[in-house]
């Protein structure tokens, strides 16, 4: 197979993670590939999340997660302008019903202060109901960041991706690696495809990551996943929310966020709940109808008839592996780790894991990336910054967006632009065919999805699928029967064979 | 900036209707505008028959119906645009409109009729546990992707909602040789027109779990089962590879979003399915062209027209009894069964008896169905009621045709395939 190649690094995963540290060590001119298993990025624990941008009031001060979240967070507007993302810093209200909820937002007022978090401050129910009307009258106090904000995860991960190879990073999708070397001053990266040699390696492989160090070294961390249910509300909804809300909860145990997305809907969740495995993402009963519990009582008003999706996340959970050196067994440290774990071991300089990044992972996905480039420089003899290397990222056309002027201008150019797709997300023929041609491009119906909104709407793709498929079964110049829905095997229609009665 | 009398928004039967209503009374400078590449609406890919049997008095099929609006509509000066999606009505009758050919377009009427239709309730609004695979379909969309695209959509389905469209494509999938696992629904009982249970169930051996529903999909890649939740509360697994819901249709009130909340302006007048669901296609079109009319007049200074609409046909009829039979011949579904003296009983109209006692002899329906044509799908349909016993051997007969484009609206493609005297012919034109 075609898949070899000698690199500075070898990237392996394809999530926001992966895409961002293969983006830093382009800034450095390196020469980097990213081995994805999946036909895409973005597929794995950073597709399905909760969309903060967290501003870093509710981690203990000193932390490596608290230090990278503030940092990121003011900054991200920058960021966003760069890679031409959509971010909306709405500001979020940590709401609190009762005694134990207040002390908890004064311990975090507290906290986020000293962890240099800005704007902060406590409202009295009065304040609270005039901010976020959506809250119910119950609500006593609230702890108000402006900071927080909601950024789209697929747009931002694609961003970096899109970035990362319009500055010579090697996307290697449908690449899975099997195995894991020392050879020489460097590595071996063995895939399905073929074998890669690299200087370095950064393990982003996600829910994945714990089994991919352990190809190379002895076990440090390991993951436990859990998932969560999520509940998706149509655009209406989302009109009544103006705030990221956290709920903080009287009684021990989990409280509810709800946020407006930057595409105006509200998503509710998450639960919190046992996985069978790492890619359990099925939905629970006990979940849906606890969150519904909660919202009835946090945002009353909240109309869960417009629920137009409902979808479960998992989520990697780090345990430190403790190895008896007698019988080489691995037990698991009785509590999750609450820090970043960015991993090194003394025999495998070069490498840096991290494993089990969950929240807030999004929000610091680009600064892990900038700091596993930043650890590795005296390991690449200390590149320095490529003059070459473009951190901008032109964002793809959003019709939907554009001024009326604009548009036109635009169909003049390419009438694609003026053939309605999607209704529900007002996608354009020209803006799926864009998505299938940019790089990495769109190579499935989510591929699409995730790029264009096309099938995010309130009819949940009903009336655009087979557009869609056919659309891009003409760029892929497949079939249609070869279109799949996301993974391997999620086949869509096939064609007739003429075997009716 | 063009300025109108009317925009009709919606080329599907009530938007065709309320044009056609509104020129008959007068109007002129009349603007339809269509999103789609042809008018129709949901009507081209609904190759059954059952439409315009209160308009027309005829047993039609969706291009049928469709075609016939469109000829009548062609005789009018109503002007029509394809390709041209309606992004937004703005004060004061402003219409934004996308074109694939003309780009951006602003256009304002001194009314406009909103005629966009229904969605379908997604799957995702349903309280559905599981995974979230691939073949997961709504029933409208089952029937576009079956009978316009040609496609496959699955080996073994369970369909959700025994409402008419999920029936209809039940009836499908059994003609295509893919006969339903279930028809799954959570009411006591049938959600749609008692016709259409009797024929596109009952006569397919479809089976019909009433008092229960699909509480779980499983599946990782492409849907391998449903966990149907019955009626004595005990949970069965379908193995299954599609999963089609009919679980009803919400007007397609997009472009009344900004309106909410307050009294729609005057000059706004939402109709046929974007104003409420209706049951039939021709209720729909009725209360559109009388929308029209008297959008008409009051154009010309007449009286405002009237907002409310018809009524929906009487409730389905409940199963018949021992010796009772339901009527087929039009939605209302009398109950029949035979009366003294060798009469029959129930019947609401004359069609009744006959329709009784030639079930009595032997059992006779429309068969419909599409094939390809050099790549372009053609619906066919039977030229009358043919025996059960024949749909294999028309069915057959159509798709072995040796057939070519162009092909005309009532051609005989197939002459007598049964050596019964019936035809086979082309439900629209399909030009090459």
């Amino acid at each position: 197979m075609g898949t070899t190649g000698h690199f500075d690094a070898v990237v392996i995963g394809g999530g926001v993670l992966g895409c961002f540290a293969a983006r830093a060590l382009c800034r450095r001119g390196l020469r980097v590939a990213v081995a994805e298993r999946r036909e895409d990025v973005c597929t794995g624990v950073s597709r399905a999340n909760t969309a903060i941008v967290y501003a870093g009031y509710d981690t203990h001060p000193g932390t490596l997660k608290t230090r990278l979240t503030v940092a990121s967070n003011r900054q991200f507007d920058g960021l966003c302008r760069e890679l031409g993302v959509r971010f909306r810093r709405c500001g979020s209200l940590m709401a609190a019903f009762g005694p134990r909820g207040t002390r908890s937002l004064e311990d975090k007022l507290r906290q986020g202060r000293e962890n240099g978090v800005e704007g902060l401050r406590l409202l009295d129910r009065a304040e609270t109901l005039a901010l976020e009307p959506a809250l119910s009258p119950a609500v006593e106090r609230a702890l108000w960041c402006p900071g927080v904000g909601t950024v789209d995860p697929w747009e931002l991960c694609l961003a970096a991706a899109e970035n990362a190879a319009a500055n010579g990073a090697e996307l290697l999708l449908r690449t899975e690696v099997t195995g894991l070397r020392r050879q020489g001053e460097g590595y071996e990266v063995e895939t399905d495809r073929g074998t890669l040699r690299c200087r370095a390696v950064v393990n982003c492989a996600g829910m994945q990551a714990d089994r991919v160090a352990e190809l190379l070294h002895r076990p440090t961390i390991r993951i436990v996943p859990t998932k969560g249910d999520y509940f998706v509300l149509d655009t209406p909804a989302g009109e009544l929310v103006r705030h990221v809300i956290f709920h903080e909860p009287e009684e021990k145990g989990k409280g509810l966020t709800v946020v407006p997305t930057v595409d105006g809907n509200v998503l509710l969740g998450p639960s919190e709940e046992a996985a069978r495995d790492r890619d359990d993402r099925a939905t629970e009963r006990e979940g849906l109808d606890f969150l519904r519990a909660l919202a009835a009582q946090v945002v009353p008003g909240l109309p869960l008839e417009q629920t137009i999706r409902t979808f479960a996340a998992v989520r990697p959970n780090p345990y430190e592996a403790l190895t008896d050196p007698a019988t080489g067994e691995v037990t698991l440290s009785h509590k999750s780790i609450g820090e970043f774990m960015v991993t090194r071991v003394e025999e495998c300089p070069g490498m840096v894991s991290f494993i089990g990044v969950k929240t807030p992972g999004l929000t610091c996905a680009w600064q892990l990336g900038e700091h596993a480039a930043a650890l590795l420089e005296p390991w690449l003899g200390h590149p320095g910054p490529d003059p070459a290397f473009r951190p901008e990222r032109p964002a793809p056309v959003r019709t939907a967006a554009l001024a009326p002027g604009e548009l036109a201008e635009l169909i003049a150019r390419d009438p694609a632009y003026g053939r309605l797709v999607c209704r529900c997300r007002r996608v354009t023929e020209g803006e799926i065919r864009d998505a299938a041609r940019r790089v990495p491009g769109a190579v499935t119906v989510d591929g699409v999805k995730y790029r264009t909104g096309a099938g995010m709407g309130r009819c949940q793709g009903s009336r655009c699928t087979q557009r869609v498929v056919e659309l891009l079964a003409q760029e892929l110049g497949a079939g249609p029967g070869q279109v799949e829905k996301g993974e391997p095997g999620s086949w869509l229609v096939r064609r007739t064979e003429d075997d009716g009665v | 900036m063009t300025a109108y009398e009317l925009i009709v928004v919606g080329g599907g039967p009530a938007g065709m209707a309320a044009a056609l209503g509104a020129w008959d009374a007068g109007a002129r400078r009349v603007l339809l505008l269509e999103q789609a590449g042809r008018l129709g609406g949901v009507l081209p890919q609904c190759v059954h028959t059952g439409f315009g049997l209160y308009e027309y008095g005829e047993e039609l099929t969706g291009p049928e119906y469709a075609a016939r609006q469109a000829a009548r509509l062609k005789r009018t000066g109503v002007e029509v645009r394809t390709n041209a999606a309606v992004l937004e009505l703005g004060a004061g009758g402003r219409v934004t409109v996308l074109s694939g050919t003309e780009g951006l377009m602003t256009l304002t009427a001194r009314a406009v009729v909103l005629a966009a239709g229904a969605r379908e309730r997604p799957a995702g609004a349903l309280p559905i546990t599981g995974t979230r695979p691939a073949g997961v379909f709504t029933a409208g969309q089952a029937q576009q992707l079956l009978n316009l695209g040609g496609y496959d959509i699955g080996r073994r389905a369970v369909i959700l909602g025994s409402g008419d469209i999920g029936m209809i494509v039940a009836r499908r999938l059994a003609l295509e040789g893919r006969p339903p696992v279930a028809v799954v629904e959570q009411a006591p009982r049938c959600g749609g027109l008692a016709r259409n249970r009797v024929q596109c169930l009952e006569e397919f051996g479809i089976p019909l779990l009433l008092s229960s529903t699909v509480t779980r999909l499983s599946g990782k890649a492409r849907l391998e089962g449903v966990w149907v939740r019955r009626e004595d509360g005990r949970a069965d697994f379908l193995p299954c590879d599609a999963l089609i819901t009919s679980v009803g249709l919400l007007p397609e009130d997009e472009l009344l979003l900004p309106f909410r909340g307050a009294e729609l302006p005057g000059w706004l007048f939402p109709c046929g399915n974007a104003r409420r669901i209706y049951d039939l296609v021709d209720r729909a079109a009725a209360d559109a062209a009388r929308l029209g009319r008297e959008i008409a007049r009051w154009l010309r200074g007449g009286p405002p027209p009237r907002r409310e609409a018809a009524e929906d046909s009487a409730p389905a009829a409940p199963g018949p009894g021992a010796g009772e039979l339901i009527c087929l011949c039009c939605p209302a579904g009398c109950l029949l069964s035979a009366g003294p003296e060798g009469g029959v009983t129930g019947a609401g109209c004359e069609k009744g008896e006959a329709f009784y006692r030639q079930e009595q002899v032997e059992r006779r329906r429309w068969l419909t169905l599409v094939v390809t044509v050099q790549g372009v799908r053609v619906p066919l349909r039977t030229t009358r009621p043919i025996p059960r016993a024949l749909f294999g051997p028309v069915a057959r007969a159509a798709r072995r045709a040796a057939l070519f484009l162009p092909l005309g609206a009532g051609q005989i493609v197939v002459a007598d395939p049964g050596d019964w005297g019936c035809d086979l012919a082309v439900q629209c034109d399909c030009p090459g």
